[in-house]
């Protein structure tokens, strides 16, 4: 097991270094830089002043210097928690970054959490009562939540929520809360404004899980041990749990893995349109004035996400399924 | 009226300051308490000698409350134009005047070669360190003048091709000596206020800065020096303004506080600001934004700008959400505007642009009708594109307001069958048969409007409107979206076609700021005209003038003589240098002549078009549009929008 | 947006005779899928999409979706009518016409249907000129009403422009851009799969190697990336293409997968075995005895790609980093109705959305009938 972890790690690492390399070229493709964009914004001022400072900036920047030394001087600071200057904010990335990051963070997990606890009851009562009407409509819910684009429900939901219960929206709270400490009025406050991210970005996600878990149990469930489990007088309840599910689950684990793509892109959409504290916004905005070392951390940052989880999903699927440890 | 109100209820305070009568000046509760804490001096001696009175507009206000906005730009530039406190002079009345800030008056000799500016006495910085010319000397000489400082002489202490020389008499009175006039320079000074624009300051708290500038500290360049001077990042920062910031969230929330040694009351001797704090906070998106203002959670805003399409859904919601729309005029002079790169890098869409006929016919094939109504609601006026019709000019006489008349009126007819014959006139015409209009040689023609890809609704629908009348009389025309550092490039290479870009706001008078009129510099519509004017009188003029115009820094070169552009860069350099108002006003009269009769040389659309401002029902004393002295003139930067209407008099009536 | 694992495992085809009471594998496959009432529906949902919006907008628009008109902004979705006011039941169904007022207390454009006004709806007019199959001028619409009348099926947008006509315009860029994207998934998929599971050592390692490395970005954050790298000179077409290339550019990743599975599987059957120990090339080999068998799975993983780049282009063009206007596509489209004004009162400008369900659910279930009708075991 030990083996089979610290393979994993150094895969790992070996990954997330090409991700940083490819991640940073591809920012950097687009032609110009942030002091382009940054002398658009002062060309709209209209100030006469434009080419002495962005001189100045050039060098403070050291925007001069090859793109290789940039990315080195960029990547070596990941060590020490130094991930470079943002050029728009004019401070350290990583006073940018980590607050969001927690709450990206809370928003996939509970994403995460949510459409586990929702798919897997559908799930299970899908399979046991196979072509009910429930079933159906689950189904046929199922499906819709598979397609429809998340930034028009959430849209949608945000003008509802706002409209009908007048429920401030925006951000994570209101403005009341926002900066108060922590209470049980502040958690609710919390809840009110999460509720919406959560399903918009579980939303596909428990749509799949539903259809998978559904069709890995009726599997299970056609098959000779849950027979005889029936056979042997066991009470419906204990086959359906104790041996159906509980094999059903591997798959589904398995699947962890690629639900987390979609979750954390998921969110960087719906973050916009809600305007949450997270990473999608500020790595958009980034994106668009090349503002390389926020981007290209936020773009870092959230491929480690997606690793780590991969990793742990793994690690849960070996403690589960001996025969992965040997792969 | 007002001002000569203001100007006796000023002199009576001074009178009865002088008279040393027991003038108590009343102060925030909030600040009382502090005084009684010891933690403050007592208000008079917070305020300078003689603080500048600014007369509320509707009745004396109340101590207090919060003002939540909700903001869309990161670096709080809507919350700076709230505040006028930073600036030495003001603008008043929409521009048609200026008055003291902190300074407290001013001179010049007869040539407006010398000025000489007085400093209240007592201002002090929000920290309670006197304000003296030595903080002014202190940018001047160790930041404008210092080569290793970003910060450059700005244009406006430059005359006759010399940089001024400053002098500070005394701690309180500072004199500017020029070689030629500068007549404008104290409207120049109302310009940017609050440090709004990188660069064009004149004065910091140098008693703040010195402990990082590298001169008289451990550091060894200027990046912390420039990192602590930027204000609305840096609460630490003495500032001047009505509100000074107290916590500073990246990209989520500024809060500001009164600063308890703004130097302005109101009549009765209350020190402003009357409202207590700013909370401005960070948004993504607009839409969020428009959520807040239906319910009433914002308590006033102009800017982010709403379109006027959700002008319907903001009224609806008036009483429900607790607030009134207001119609501030936006002095636009053009509205969506598209110019014609009048230095094309292709010989011979060069020449097409440069004729007449060719931009005329553009401009007569433009339904600026149907796009006043579609997105306009028939506001504003249709226009061939001018300067703003709140400038001066146009205004203090019966000529120049015939003027902006001829101007405005110049080529707006809306007839296809007229831009037809312009264009079978100059052989532009359909030679191949493909149903679109080809060169005069015969070869084929599109025009190409380059826009920033991230645009606002209404000029994006404006696009859309003006490519189909374009194409109605046989132009082929394609719609180019670009981002914005590509976008950088094609201006500062001057390679675009035609542009679609930020309106001509510009005002209040055409001299302080007239790129748009005479192309002084590499932006707008003549960009290596104009860059070649901005190097005259440096060392720079001379160089590399065996280059081909496109491959020298910058790129740059000289205007025909004789053709309009030499003849406006000269009209401007009398101008700006002719100390007699009327004139000056005589010059910009023949500087307009030559835009209609050899113009357009930007084309408008629909001008002075209305800003929605929202404002919460409980907060008083916001003008509405016709307590404005011209009804508006939110969109310039340089004019300061709201804070020319005075929000440390704005107060919540409970 | 999940990836479903798939699981299939057709058996190797074997020729069989053509005799009457026996069918081969792909007729057993057609009847077990046209049991599937849904997938069948998908199916058929599908092809009167790809008819009526990719090969014949124009024709069955009963406008230009680029013309605008000053008197019908966002103007309300005008339904065809059989009984009229007065109770009268008419064949041939109508519209009500309206009348346009701009209301300068409120900003607002009010419409109010006139019952004085009916228009009959005819079938296959002469209405706006546009070019058949991308050339031929033509002007016969399939269905219209006479002006002065107009005809707004789903309302109009703020400049005026049909939105049934924008949707179906829209459609066409839309649903391309899925299937040139999933032409290139499979071609990249397959090709690298194959070369992947084949030759296996090093190649095999760094391919997977790559194929890692690209599924550790989150993907609209990486496609937001490179679709800020385009060039903004391009042309509208050049970009379209683009930006299917680099939706394409994430997506083989998982169908390489998934084929380097299969031809991991294949390469040590008898048949494969024996292939290789008659000297076939290796060229034959793959093409003529491997591919083939991972051909439905290919073509179902293919098929369930789909909406994830249909949903993908939404997403990009909504970011304003896909297709710009104005080209029309429906993430265009929806990018336009992305407003708080629009859901409180234009409401009908969200209709896009619903064709974009449509369209990704008849992918779905057109996948899943495929993928089950292809395995009996699955299930």
């Amino acid at each position: 097991m030990a083996a089979f972890i610290s393979r994993r790690l150094i895969s790992m690492l070996i990954t997330l270094a090409l991700v940083s390399v490819v991640g940073f070229i591809v920012i950097n493709l687009p032609p110009g830089s942030y002091l382009d964009v940054y002398r658009a914004q002062l060309m709209v001022l209209g100030t006469s002043t434009a080419d002495q400072q962005i001189k100045a900036l050039e060098q403070r920047y050291a925007l001069d210097r090859p793109l290789y030394y940039q990315y080195f001087k960029w990547i070596t600071g990941f060590v020490r928690g130094d991930f470079g200057r943002s050029f728009q904010y004019n401070r350290e990335v990583s006073e940018l970054v980590w607050a969001r990051i927690g709450f990206t963070v809370v928003v996939s997990l509970c994403s995460l959490i949510f459409s586990w606890a929702v798919a897997i009851p559908i799930g299970i009562y899908s399979a046991t009562h196979k072509y009910s009407g429930a079933d159906n409509l689950f189904t046929f819910l199922s499906f819709i939540g598979l397609s429809i684009p998340s930034f028009l429900i959430a849209l949608v939901l945000m003008v509802i929520s706002s409209r009908v219960f007048g429920v401030s929206v925006g951000g994570l709270f209101s403005r009341a809360y926002e900066h108060a400490p922590w209470s049980w009025a502040k958690f609710v406050d919390f809840l009110q404004h999460l509720w919406i991210p959560v399903v918009v970005v579980g939303l596909a996600d428990t749509a799949g899980l539903v259809r998978v878990m559904r069709g890995n149990l009726s599997d299970i469930l056609s098959m000779q041990y849950v027979q005889t489990a029936r056979a042997k007088g066991l009470p419906e309840r204990v086959v359906i749990y104790k041996h159906a599910v509980r094999n059903a689950l591997h798959p589904l684990i398995m699947n962890l893995g690629m639900s987390l793509p979609g979750i954390i892109s998921g969110s960087t959409v719906v973050s916009i349109v809600l305007s949450l504290p997270t990473c999608g916004p500020l790595y958009f905005n980034a994106l668009r004035s090349q503002d390389m070392f926020l981007a290209g951390t936020f773009l870092v940052f959230m491929a480690i996400m997606l690793v780590i989880g991969n990793f742990l999903a793994d690690i849960a699927l070996a403690l589960v399924d001996p025969r992965i440890r040997y792969e | 009226m007002r001002r000569l109100v203001r100007f006796l209820t000023g002199s009576l305070l001074i009178v009865l300051l002088a008279g040393g009568a027991a003038f108590a000046y009343n102060e925030a509760p909030m600040l009382a308490e502090k005084v009684k804490a010891g933690l403050l001096p007592p208000v008079e001696e917070r305020l300078p000698e003689n603080p500048l009175v600014v007369e509320p507009l509707e009745s004396i206000g109340k101590y207090g409350g919060t003002w939540v906005k909700w903001t869309t730009n990161r670096e709080w530039a809507y919350v700076k134009m709230m505040m006028y406190g930073y600036s030495p002079i003001r603008w008043v009345d929409d521009g048609l005047g200026i008055e003291p800030n902190w300074i407290e008056s001013w001179e010049s000799n007869e040539d407006a070669t010398v000025w000489t500016f007085r400093i209240r006495k007592g201002v002090r910085w929000s920290d309670g360190h006197p304000l003296t010319t030595k903080d002014i000397m202190f940018w001047w000489e160790d930041m404008a003048l210092n080569p290793e400082m970003s910060d450059p002489v700005p244009d406006l202490f430059i005359s006759g091709g010399q940089q001024a020389v400053f002098e500070a008499l005394d701690d309180y009175t500072l004199q500017i000596r020029y070689v030629a006039p500068a007549p404008l320079l104290p409207e120049r000074l109302c310009m940017w206020p609050s440090g709004c624009n990188h660069g064009e300051r004149l004065i910091v708290p140098a008693h703040y800065l010195k402990q990082f500038h590298p001169d008289y500290s451990d550091y060894e360049n200027f990046e912390v020096f420039e990192e602590k001077m930027e204000w609305w990042f840096n609460p630490e920062c003495p500032v001047l303004t009505e509100w000074m910031p107290v916590e500073h969230e990246p990209a989520r929330r500024l809060v500001l506080e009164r600063n308890p040694y703004y130097y302005a009351v109101d009549p009765e001797g209350n020190q402003l600001p009357y409202i207590d704090r700013i909370e401005a906070n960070y948004v993504e998106d607009l839409e969020v934004i428009k959520l807040k203002l239906l319910n009433g959670e914002a308590d006033m805003q102009v800017r982010p700008y709403v379109a006027l399409s959700d002008l319907a859904m903001l009224k609806r919601n008036e009483v429900n959400g607790g607030y009134k729309v207001y119609l501030w005029d936006s002095g636009s002079g053009t509205g969506p505007i598209y110019y014609t790169n009048w230095n094309h890098p292709d010989p011979a869409k060069q020449e097409l642009y440069r004729k007449p006929e060719f931009r005329r016919a553009l401009s007569h094939a433009i339904n600026r009708q149907r796009i006043q109504r579609m997105l306009f609601f028939n506001l504003g006026e249709i226009t061939t594109g001018t300067f703003s019709p709140k400038a001066i000019e146009f205004h203090r006489t019966e000529e120049g307001r015939e003027l902006y008349r001829q101007w405005r009126d110049a080529y707006v007819e809306y007839n296809p069958e007229k831009a037809a014959q312009l264009l079978d006139s100059i052989g532009v015409i359909d030679k191949d048969g493909d149903g679109w209009r080809d060169f005069p040689d015969g070869s084929p023609l599109s025009v190409r409007i380059d826009h920033d890809a991230v645009i606002n609704k209404t000029d994006q629908q404006t696009n859309e409107m003006v490519k189909a009348d374009w194409e109605a009389v046989g132009i082929r025309t394609i719609l180019n979206p670009v981002d914005s550092s590509a976008m950088q490039m094609l201006d500062q290479t001057a390679t675009f076609d035609i542009r679609d870009s930020w309106e001509l706001g510009d005002g209040p008078n055409h001299i302080v700021f007239p790129q748009w009129i005479v192309p002084i510099d590499l932006s707008r519509w003549a960009p290596l005209y104009g860059a070649w004017y901005s190097v005259q009188g440096t060392a720079e003029a001379e160089l590399e003038l065996d280059l081909p115009p496109r491959d020298r820094t910058p790129p740059r070169e000289q205007p025909v003589p004789g053709g309009p552009v030499d003849r406006l860069q000269k009209l401007y350099d009398l101008a700006k240098v002719e100390p007699d108002l009327e004139t000056r006003e005589r010059l910009v009269f023949e500087m307009i002549k030559i835009h209609i009769e050899d113009g357009p040389f930007f084309i408008g659309t629909v001008a002075d078009y209305p800003r929605i401002v929202v404002v919460n029902e409980k907060m008083k004393n916001v003008p509405d549009e016709d307590q404005l002295a011209l009804g508006g003139f939110v969109n310039p930067w340089i004019m300061v929008y709201p804070a020319i209407t005075h929000p440390a008099t704005f107060y919540y009536d409970n | 947006m999940a990836d479903i694992a798939v699981n299939l495992e057709p058996s190797p085809q074997v020729p069989i005779d053509q005799d009457r009471s026996s069918l081969t594998q792909w007729q057993l496959t057609w009847r077990r899928f046209l049991r599937n009432r849904l997938a069948v529906a998908g199916g058929i949902i599908l092809i009167i999409f790809y008819v009526v919006m990719v090969i014949f907008p124009g024709f069955f628009s009963p406008y230009s979706h680029v013309v605008q008109r000053e008197d019908f902004m966002s103007a309300p979705p005008q339904l065809p009518r059989w009984v009229d006011e007065n109770g009268t039941f008419h064949w041939r169904p109508f519209v009500y016409g309206f009348t346009t007022e701009l209301d300068m207390e409120k900003f607002e454009w009010v419409h109010t249907i006139d019952t004085s006004q009916k228009y009959p709806i005819y079938f296959i007019v002469r209405g706006e000129l546009y070019r058949l199959l991308g050339f031929i001028p033509c002007e016969i619409h399939i269905f219209g009403v006479e002006p002065p009348g107009t005809f707004f099926l789903f309302g109009t947008d703020e400049l005026g422009r049909d939105l049934f006509s924008r949707i179906l315009h829209g459609g066409q860029v839309s649903l391309t851009v899925g299937l040139v994207g999933v032409i290139l998934t499979i071609i990249l998929g397959s090709v690298m799969g194959t070369i992947s599971g084949y030759y296996g050592g090093i190649i095999d390692n760094l391919i997977q190697r790559l194929v890692e490395l690209l599924m550790s970005f989150p993907d609209i954050p990486l496609w937001a990336a490179l679709s800020a790298a385009l060039p903004p000179e391009w042309s509208p077409a050049k970009r379209f293409f683009a930006i299917s290339a680099i939706l394409s550019l994430r997506n083989w990743t998982g169908l390489a997968r998934q084929v380097r599975a299969k031809i991991l599987a294949y390469r040590e059957e008898d048949y494969a075995l024996a292939a290789q120990a008659m000297g076939a090339s290796d060229r034959r080999i793959i093409l003529v005895h491997l591919l083939p068998n991972a051909a439905s799975h290919i073509i179902v993983v293919a098929t369930l790609s789909i909406p994830g780049m249909i949903l993908a282009e939404t997403a990009l063009s909504f970011l304003g980093l896909g297709i710009q206007p104005p080209v029309v596509s429906w993430g265009v489209l929806l990018q336009h109705a992305q407003e708080v004004a629009v859901v409180l009162d234009r409401p009908w400008l969200l209709l896009p959305g619903v064709f974009v369900v449509l369209a990704v659910l008849s992918f779905n279930f057109l996948g899943d009938g495929l993928r089950d009708a292809a395995d009996p075991y699955s299930n």
